[in-house]
């Protein structure tokens, strides 16, 4: 019976194999574009499926002035399609793209477009040699008779225009029947036809499989197939057939604007690219900004989230404002930004705040770190939330344990709950960086990729500083309409993005995901690894010597490589080989590969050379420092113990140097830490604006003597209590701009708090009056200033926004902290002049409809996967989170296409279809770890009442998971009201723009000139306002549905 | 409803959780599965209830195979361990719930209860659970018992054909759980249905079952009334088991025409036992007496030839209320023994004890009884 059932699904699967060859073989159309009528003197050149080309000299006749251009249809209908004329008189102008040109000496020129009452005609000069036409408005697959005739005609003035009036005609050229190409409408059919067929075969087989499935397992457990069947049917329409149309399409050569059809032309995209000059440094700049934010975000958040959980009283408050950034759209942050930082072409709110006169966002490095800081501060209220329930579901016992034992708060930090949040954190971590690495509005919204950098002389050179690998692709897409090329671009994408999880997850060994229990070995893996990525190196140095091709961009001299490359063999052996080898040796050689790797990074191009090698000298450090942790198989040989004691008598005699040294100077203690800090602030803040005044220097010059001087004398270190107040007002005075005074106040506050406290500690305790000080200094902790200050910075743009949506004018830039005269007036103009009501209904239509469909598939999936144990649940749980990597860009392509060839561009179905899916894989943790706190009892009790699974999931199981729901849709409804690139790319029209959408067209890209600042600034208000208000009225029963582990007893 | 399980297996990967169970459970019975934990009771009751799906072997209801019918389907009731009320419908909604759940007929379900039907039900159920002042109450409200209580009630009110109990009292307190215990066996008498309940309690297995069913790594050890199982135990588990205080066992040896102990080849075993062991050929085993059973040696008596003395001193001595529990010491192993005497003891007084031969067990090398 089995076996019946086995060959039959075996046909099934080879019927479908060859249907899907068919459709593919279908849809590659022929497409010939022969020419099929020759004349002596006239040549059609082209014939396309509206348009034909025809060629043809001037004849030496003078009895005319100009050709009559008539064709006649397969009717017998005659048509003229319009006049030539011949002139003196004509400017000569180079363009190719005119439906009529001339030929002068072979340099081909543009005919002049005239337009009178009854033909449009074109002018020629009369010196011209070959004309050539393209007859344009004709109709696909048809025939049509062309006819040339030599004419003499005039102008007639009548009323203010000028009509064509003809002498006579003389017929010079006639051709035979042509018949016109069939339309790219037509041959859009072959694709839309294929992508449905395919569509509705993976149905059908995906459909085959589930039965199958189903079938072969325990009848208790076959429901649970008809629970996940409809996520994981959608997850495969919308995400897994992208992915693999992608694939494909990158092996094909298909442009947009050209009207082609997809042809096959294997590995012709990638060795594009690999030509492409421009792809190692958008590549270099993806890599320094995925890394710099993912150090800076999680140091950041984790610090955030630890002082609110640990340091503040007032914890709600403090979660409030880390909630109020989330509600508020990044689009709308991060053009707030440029508000801030730009302006309009550089008069922006940032100058008018400190003075200056530098536009930021026009130095590459610059640009870059401010776009790194801009990302950052969008992201970091997810990932303190993150760390924050990581944090709350550490056992108070063990804080207060490690309090008992007087453990110091570093080591508490390092040993207990970095340790216990880590394997809870994780997954979300990795999420963190995928995202990252694919982020795409930051550079799009805020830099549009620019400042520009030129790496050589021509045009493929020339790349944005903030360009990433996305907003390359995109542009590729885009502008280029290069869809091979593109497609290409973001298969690398998606291998890179599944590389640095992998590696991730490799290097966060013992770790868990909460799906993956890992027990592995931990020292093989690391064994074999090392000596390949050796080898690697050793070839690749190898071959750069060899050839002088650039290695990872680096190219020092050919000698040093080939040092280098046997260096590496013989590591790579001597592992291979398994002897006792002391690892030292290998950290020599890696070491002079990061000095020489780093040296090209600041000599040769900059921040542009931070390339793979560093990256893989790191990785290569980290496995090292792994293998000696585990086995410390060190052989001791007698030449290395001589140097070690060499080296350590040498230390020695350098540690008692400096501790004589030591003895005459100053303890160090904090107070020097903070006088450094205060030396860096004013050193960068005078760098970074470029000033040239003399008094911040002068400024930074008796710091910096300061400072020196408190290493050597007490004395100084003494008076400084003193010295610092009358400092800072000074300072502050002589800045007197608001921005610095702020700043200013801010800080200096902050410093001579903590110098008092230090201060006070350590010397004048047995003064009572210092000791009082020190009471009232040591009040107000570090890390409300801390917190103060972050809530700070971000709220910054938003009142800025603010200010400009009631001011009611066109500028960006406040001059006053309330707006002058305070009007509605941008507001009004939004409901009549740009109709904003229309794009809030399709916003809300759209996210409504995404949200709805996102929960109700993902409900029925988590509860699939929480109640049943089927065969490779565990496996398809991962299938779905990795899927959530291959969101962005990397399915932008191909999602575009299918919705292209299934008529789904510009409507709302498209965008609903388009937003459903991308949050179902995070949707589907949330709900499914939220049901498996729910008591299994509670279900199974109501079955055995009798209750089938559907009316327990909807009876007991739903109204239980209320808040798990609620999160999951206001994340796919947040999602959508505020997701930019799909939106942006699937809807055309404005009539059905989204919000997003809307918002954009109010500023446009960096380059715009005339932004339109008080549209965009009330519409931002408009926007963020009911976000807010959910936010503000739902939070406790949001954070409800965050934290899974409630005990559900306690409803 | 008569059930019966036949060749039950169920496997968890590689780990066997029951190996070919054989039961049959009469009808109106109150039988009752007991184990140590990990031996596959809740397992085995979650099958009958249709919650798992066994790896191979059948379930009848009188006579029908109900293997591959879902739990829904089943008409049974399950009382859990942790009563799982739904926490957000009140008492009475949770007592309304089960009538309202089940329908009859297949493609076009209806309702078997009217809703007046249902009120009436509810109330009545209500006042034999004395919850009507709870009505209103949702579950957190109440306390472990009256949740216990809506639990139970919420299966009685279904009138289901058989009761399942999951150690239903193991989250009570020992005070309520008394009570409850005797209030489940109440119900039974009213209700007459039969009911399966799972424990790892012997005290609540004893008093409540007429039929118990005693698991030992997923099969069965030995099934009976409760009396035959303390009796009469088939093998050194259930002797061990069953019972307040663990059954002493020492061990033995046959020479050519004698018994005698291992630890001291001095002491006889009483003549009749001695006969029947060399009848059997038995060369070495134990026997096993409970703590119960012995009797302290009455130097005024004179020792039968059934009977034999052990001299032991006294390692330990307990008094929990009016009963005396004494480990003894005999020659290093450990031996219990519980009296009522108002005697004291000292910790390390000398005591010779008296076993008769009827109150004695034997066993043989691989555990199982022989007589």
């Amino acid at each position: 019976m089995r076996k019946i059932k086995l060959t039959k699904n075996f046909k099934i699967s080879l019927l479908t194999v060859i249907i899907l060859i068919g459709i593919l073989l279908f849809a590659q159309s022929p497409s010939s574009n022969k020419i099929r009528a020759q004349s002596d003197n006239v040549s059609i050149s082209d014939i396309q499926d509206r348009y034909v080309l025809l060629n043809w000299s001037v004849p030496d006749n003078s009895l005319f002035n100009g050709f009559r251009i008539d064709y006649r249809n397969e009717t017998g209908f005659n048509h003229t399609w319009s006049f030539i004329f011949l002139n003196q008189s004509v400017e000569r102008e180079e363009n190719y793209f005119s439906p009529v040109n001339y030929t002068i000496s072979d340099s081909n020129l543009l005919a002049q477009k005239k337009i009178t009452l009854n033909f449009t005609v074109y002018i020629v000069s009369n010196e011209s040699d070959t004309i050539h036409a393209r007859i344009t408005g004709l109709l696909p697959s048809q025939l049509y008779q062309f006819s040339i005739y030599l004419v003499n005609a005039t102008f007639v003035d009548y009323t203010d225009m000028q009509i064509i009036q003809q002498v006579s005609e003389e017929l010079h050229w006639e051709s035979v029947q042509i018949e016109t190409l069939q339309s790219q409408e037509d041959l859009l059919h072959y694709s839309k036809l294929a992508t449905s067929l395919s569509l509705l075969v993976i149905v059908i087989l995906f459909v085959a499989i589930f039965i199958f499935f189903a079938r072969r397992d325990v009848p208790f457990n076959r429901t649970a197939y008809i629970f996940i069947f409809p996520a994981l049917l959608a997850l495969v329409l919308l995400e897994v057939y992208p992915i693999l149309y992608g694939i494909f399409l990158s092996f094909t050569s298909y442009n947009l604007i050209r009207g082609e059809q997809p042809v096959f032309t294997g590995f012709n995209n990638y060795a594009h690219i690999t030509e492409n000059p421009q792809l190692p440094i958008a590549f270099t700049t993806t890599l320094v900004w995925s890394t710099l934010i993912i150090v800076v975000k999680i140091v950041l958040g984790f610090i955030l989230a630890y002082i609110i959980q640990n340091k503040v009283k007032r914890k709600k408050l403090w979660y409030l404002f880390l909630y109020l950034p989330w509600a508020i759209p990044s689009y709308i942050k991060i053009l707030s930004w440029r508000t801030f930082f730009h302006g309009t072409g550089g008069i922006s709110f940032f100058n008018a705040l400190f003075g200056t006169n530098v536009n930021l966002l026009t130095q590459p490095y610059v640009a870059l770190f401010i776009a790194c800081f801009v990302e950052v501060w969008d992201s970091i209220p997810l990932i303190t939330t993150l760390f924050l329930a990581g944090l709350s579901s550490i056992p108070r016992e063990l804080n207060d344990m490690a309090d008992i034992d007087q453990i110091r708060e570093r080591t508490k930090i390092r040993k207990i709950v970095i340790p216990l949040i880590k394997p809870i954190i994780l997954p979300a971590i990795i999420l963190e960086i995928i995202k990252t690495f694919g982020s795409f509005n930051v550079a799009f919204l805020l830099t549009n990729g620019y400042p520009l950098l030129s790496y050589g002389s021509n045009e493929a050179g020339i790349i944005g500083a903030t360009d990433l690998f996305s907003t390359f692709t995109f542009y590729m897409f885009y502008q280029q309409r290069e869809i091979g090329i593109a497609a290409a671009y973001s298969t690398i994408m998606s291998l890179l993005t599944l590389f640095f999880v992998l590696i991730w997850v490799k290097m966060s060994k013992g770790t868990k995901s909460s799906y993956i229990p890992s027990s592995q070995k931990k020292t093989s893996t690391n064994k074999y690894v090392l000596p390949i990525l050796f080898l690697f190196q050793s070839v690749g140095y190898l071959a750069s010597s060899l050839t002088g091709f650039r290695y990872f961009g680096i190219y020092w001299n050919d000698a040093l490589s080939y040092v280098l490359a046997g260096f590496y063999l013989i590591s790579a052996i001597l592992i291979f080989s398994k002897k006792n080898i002391s690892i030292k040796w290998f950290k020599v050689i890696l070491i002079v590969d990061i000095i020489l790797s780093l040296s090209q990074f600041f000599f040769y191009q900059m921040w542009y050379a931070l390339n793979w090698n560093i990256f893989i000298i790191v990785l290569e450090f980290f496995m090292i420092s792994n293998i000696r942790k585990n086995s410390s198989e060190e052989v001791e040989f007698k030449p290395r113990e001589k140097i070690i004691i060499w080296f350590k008598q040498t230390r020695r005699n350098v540690r008692i140097f400096l501790q004589k040294l030591d003895s005459r100077i100053v303890n160090l203690n904090s107070i020097h830490g903070i006088l450094l800090i205060q030396f860096t602030t004013v050193l960068t803040a005078n760098i970074l604006l470029k000033l040239t005044n003399w008094l911040p220097w002068t400024i930074l010059a008796l710091l910096g003597i300061y400072l020196l001087a408190s290493f050597v004398s007490e004395f100084f270190v003494k008076i400084s209590i003193l010295l610092q107040p009358i400092l800072w007002t000074g300072i502050i005075i002589s800045w007197n701009l608001v921005g610095w005074v702020t700043t200013i106040s801010l800080l200096s506050f902050m410093f001579i708090l903590n110098y008092l406290r230090i201060h006070t500690q350590f010397n004048f305790k047995q003064n009572k009056f210092l000791s009082k000080m020190y009471e009232i200094a040591s009040k107000p902790k570090n890390s409300i200033f801390f917190l103060f200050l972050v809530t700070a910075v971000a709220l910054i743009p938003f009142w800025n926004i603010i200010w400009i949506a009631f001011s009611g004018g066109n500028s960006s830039v406040p001059t006053s902290f309330f707006p002058e005269n305070p009007t509605l007036d941008n507001f009004r103009r939004l409901f009549t002049q740009e109709s904003i009501h229309l794009n809030f209904a399709n916003s809300l239509l759209i996210a409504l409809g995404s949200a709805s469909i996102c929960v109700i598939l993902t409900a029925l999936a988590a509860y699939g996967f929480s109640r049943y144990t089927f065969k490779a649940k565990k496996e398809m749980m991962v299938g779905v989170f990795t899927l959530k990597m291959f969101t962005g860009i990397l399915t932008l392509i191909p999602f575009y296409l299918i919705m292209f060839n299934l008529g789904l561009i510009d409507t709302y179905i498209g965008a609903i279809l388009a937003f459903s899916t991308h949050t179902i894989p995070l949707a589907l943790w949330i709900i499914k770890g939220y049901i498996d706190s729910i008591p299994k009892e509670l279900d199974e009790s109501a079955m055995i009442m009798g209750n089938s699974r559907f009316r327990v999931l909807r009876k007991i199981v739903l109204p239980l998971s209320g808040p798990a729901i609620a999160i999951t849709f206001l994340l796919n409804f947040l999602s959508t009201w505020n997701g930019f690139l799909m939106a942006f790319v699937l809807l055309q029209s404005p009539g059905k723009y989204t919000l997003p959408i809307k918002l954009y067209t109010f500023l446009g890209s960096i380059e715009s000139s005339s932004p339109e600042w008080g549209l965009f600034a009330a519409a931002s208000i408009l926007v963020t306002i009911p976000l807010l208000l959910v936010f503000v009225f739902l939070r406790n029963y949001l954070l409800k549905g965050i934290d899974n582990s409630v005990n559900i007893r306690d409803v | 409803m008569k059930v019966e399980i036949k060749n039950l297996t169920k496997k968890y990967g590689k780990k066997t959780a029951l190996n070919d169970i054989n039961v049959t459970i009469p009808e109106e019975s109150f039988t009752v599965i007991l184990g140590p934990s990990g031996s596959g009771k809740t397992t085995l009751l979650r099958i009958l209830a249709g919650l798992l799906y066994p790896s191979e072997g059948q379930i009848f209801f009188n006579e029908k195979n109900i293997t591959d019918i879902p739990a829904n389907k089943r008409n049974i009731a399950m009382v859990f361990q942790n009563y799982p009320l739904f926490p957000h419908m009140t008492v009475e909604e949770n007592l309304r719930f089960p009538l309202e759940s089940q329908k009859e007929g297949n493609l076009f379900k209806r309702r078997t209860f009217t809703s007046s039907n249902v009120q009436n039900k509810v109330d009545e159920t209500l006042k034999l659970f004395k919850l009507e002042e709870h009505r209103n109450k949702y579950p957190s409200q109440l306390s472990g018992g009256e949740q216990q209580r809506v639990a139970i009630g919420r299966e009685v009110i279904r009138q289901p054909v058989i009761f399942l109990f999951d150690e239903p009292l193991s989250n009570i307190d020992a005070r309520l759980r008394y009570e409850m215990r005797t209030w489940i066996r109440k119900l039974h008498g009213i209700l007459k249905t039969t009911m399966v309940y799972v424990t790892h309690d012997q005290a609540e297995a004893l008093s409540l079952g007429d039929n118990i069913v005693l698991l030992q790594d997923g099969k069965i050890a030995q099934m009976g009334p409760p009396e035959e199982l303390y009796d009469e135990p088939n093998q050194k588990f259930v002797a061990q088991f069953i019972g307040n205080f663990p059954m002493n066992f020492l061990k033995f040896k046959s020479s050519k025409n004698s018994v005698s102990l291992v630890i001291d080849n001095q002491i006889l075993l009483p003549k009749n036992l001695q006969k029947r062991i060399l009848k059997e050929n038995i060369t070495e085993g134990e026997i096993g007496f409970r703590a119960e059973s012995i009797r302290e040696l009455d130097p005024n008596k004179t020792i039968d030839e059934n009977q034999i003395v052990l001299e032991c001193s006294i390692a330990d001595s307990e008094k929990i209320l009016d009963q005396l529990v004494l480990t003894l010491n005999f020659k290093g192993e450990n031996l219990f023994f519980v009296t009522k005497t108002r005697k004291k003891f000292t910790i390390g007084q000398k005591l010779s004890v008296l076993l008769h031969s009827e109150s004695l067990y034997t066993f043989t090398g691989d555990n199982k009884r022989v007589f």
